[in-house]
């Protein structure tokens, strides 16, 4: 009886309870209209992301794919970034610039972190190892930028430079807490380093239009230069204490290295000068052709008569700087001898005495040198001149027919001094 | 009954792709059944075809809407049973009202093709239909009529599906009392 009431039931679906096929006709039209008439046709389509979610909501429950499968998807993503993509990420980034944006935020941002974890389980050695490698990247940084001549970028120099200053004065406060000679030993040879790549950058930096910047470098340069110094002494300090982290022989190449260095500093201070020497006596025996030739008008006699008197200026503090630079140069020789001779004998505290001498002779030298370099550039207007290879233009030598482009700073060319 | 995964493709091009042929697509899958529904608790066919109707449109506002929707007939029936209850509540309508307009119908029945003798056995079931509680004729009109599982039933009543079958065993019961008194 059951299954021939079920089977009534189901008959139930013919006959009377179908609706009219008008009806059906003309209510699907209708639905259909007000249908068209409120789907929005300006609606932005969702992003393939959005579509994807939305596509998974109807096939599965909304709740578990908004509340538990996606959550789950992002965190695998993130944890995918985090084992392998970071490789490839943190590769494409170590090379970038400040002004690559996103890359160069992502280096940093690394670092940033690198910082913070190294501050929880690190000690002092490691803060000043880590802080001594940010340095180093951002030496590399200034002189990529600088060498690249990138406007876009130069303008970030002064703040790398800023970025770097703020590096190395940490580096020096994690070393006066460090208690590894290795750690000062890695101190000393990179501190140096980073002096060398500034120097570098000072180099491709013109003291005539940007002096702000080139003092700025040249600031941050001495400061490595006090550091790897100062760690230096440091070193020699706790060797001779006692320490067993380095062996005397690891002191002994250091110091000897910055011995080297800076003997190689001080020549090269004296051939600058000496180049530079040769570039100013070149315009003088110019000018006094120019002022002898009778083709030229008594206005441009005047003129070259006023500029001979700067020449002569710059050429007698050129002498004066050279002599000095001269003198120095073969004193710094001399204590570099006495200190290697010391370093040989096995007296490391005389040797690092010297070296703390002849980095601050050297600076003084160096500063000279870039004084002398700046005055000469306002008499050294069409010269390209290269103080190290001594290249002056041949056009520099003055024609008794031409007459004197205005020596301003404006016009004149740019003019480097690799001086130390 | 239809496929729920081409119910759930409808869907998609619907909310996803505003796609307003799919809700026609699925208006075609669903139509018949809801009609159908509404019919066997309502006096006159013009209700039914005012109700299915409404039933439709509500169903596309909550779409609109982007609600979450599980299944697309279950949402139907969900309007329909509701605009139901709306329209009892608005015309107070008693029983023997609704029988009588179904004994009308027999009357202006449209398909010739079935006979005379269907006519009057579908009358008779459609009568003690009628006479069956609410509860009752929606469980045995989803289940046997409109051909749907348990678990859907179960949804659209918002019951447990052992509720569903205990009742549905009921109400076959309580049919066969009225039809064999």
């Amino acid at each position: 009886m059951k299954s021939i009431l079920i089977k009534q039931l189901q008959g139930l679906r013919q006959g009377q309870s179908e609706p009219a096929p008008e009806w059906l006709k003309n209510s699907r039209q209708l639905l259909l209209t007000q249908v068209k008439n409120t789907i929005d046709k300006d609606t932005e389509p969702a992003n393939r992301l959005a579509n994807f979610w939305s596509w998974l909501a109807i096939f599965l429950p909304q709740g578990l794919v908004f509340n538990v499968v996606r959550p789950l998807a992002v965190l695998v993503v993130v944890a995918l970034v985090g084992t392998s993509g970071w490789i490839a990420s943190v590769d494409a980034a170590y090379d970038a610039l400040p002004g690559d944006g996103v890359a160069y935020y992502l280096k940093r941002g690394l670092e940033k972190t690198q910082v913070a974890v190294i501050s929880l389980v690190g000690d002092s050695d490691d803060e000043a190892k880590l802080h001594l490698k940010f340095a180093s990247s951002r030496a590399n940084e200034v002189k990529k930028m600088l060498a690249g001549h990138d406007k876009k970028k130069a303008r970030h120099v002064a703040q790398t430079v800023q970025d770097l200053k703020q590096e190395i004065t940490t580096v020096n406060t994690k070393i006066e807490k460090s208690s590894s000679a290795e750690t000062i030993k890695d101190v000393a040879v990179d501190a140096k380093e980073i002096k060398n790549l500034l120097q570098d950058a000072k180099n491709l930096l013109s003291a005539s239009t940007t002096p702000d910047l080139a003092q700025q470098v040249k600031d941050v340069k001495d400061l490595a230069k006090d550091t790897s110094v100062k760690a230096m002494e440091t070193l020699v300090n706790k060797v001779v204490s006692g320490d067993q982290t380095v062996t005397t022989e690891e002191v002994k190449q250091v110091l000897g290295k910055a011995l080297q260095s800076a003997a190689t500093e001080a020549m090269e201070s004296q051939v600058a000068a000496e180049s530079l020497k040769v570039a100013v006596d070149s315009v003088k025996n110019g000018i006094i052709g120019a002022t002898t030739t009778p083709d030229n008008t008594s206005s441009t006699i005047q003129e070259v008569k006023d500029f001979a008197k700067m020449v002569a200026v710059a050429s007698t503090q050129t002498n004066i700087v050279v002599e000095q630079t001269i003198q120095v140069s073969s004193d710094v020789t001399s204590q570099v001898t006495e200190a290697q001779k010391a370093i040989l004998n096995g007296d490391l505290a005389t040797a690092v005495g010297t070296i703390k001498d002849v980095a601050q002779i050297t600076k003084t030298v160096e500063q000279l040198t870039d004084t002398v370099v700046q005055q000469a550039q306002s008499v050294l207007p069409v010269a390209s001149v290269d103080v190290n290879n001594v290249i002056v233009d041949s056009a520099f030598a003055v024609s008794s027919s031409t007459a004197f482009p205005s020596a301003t700073a404006t016009s004149v060319p740019q003019i480097s001094s690799t001086a130390n | 009954m239809n496929s729920s995964l081409e119910q759930k493709r409808l869907l998609y091009r619907l909310q996803i792709e505003h796609d307003p042929e799919a809700y026609a697509t699925l208006y075609d899958l669903f139509v018949k059944q809801i009609y159908r529904f509404v019919y066997f608790k309502v006096a006159s066919r013009e209700e039914a075809e005012d109700i299915t109707s409404e039933v439709f449109l509500k169903a596309w506002h909550y779409l609109q809407e982007n609600k979450e929707v599980k299944s697309f007939s279950g949402l139907l029936y969900k309007i329909a049973r509701n605009a139901i209850i709306d329209l009892y509540r608005s015309k107070s309508a008693r029983p023997e009202a609704l029988i009588i307009d179904a004994e009308f119908d027999l009357a202006s029945e449209p398909d010739l093709a079935l006979g005379v003798e269907s006519k009057i056995e579908h009358a008779r079931i459609l009568g003690a239909l009628k006479k069956l509680k609410q509860e009752y004729q929606e469980v045995l009109t989803l289940r046997y009529v409109d051909d749907l599982g348990i678990n859907e039933i179960a949804e659209i009543i918002s019951k447990n599906e052992i509720s569903v079958r205990v009742t549905i065993h009921r109400a076959l019961k309580r049919l066969k009392e009225i039809l064999q008194p």
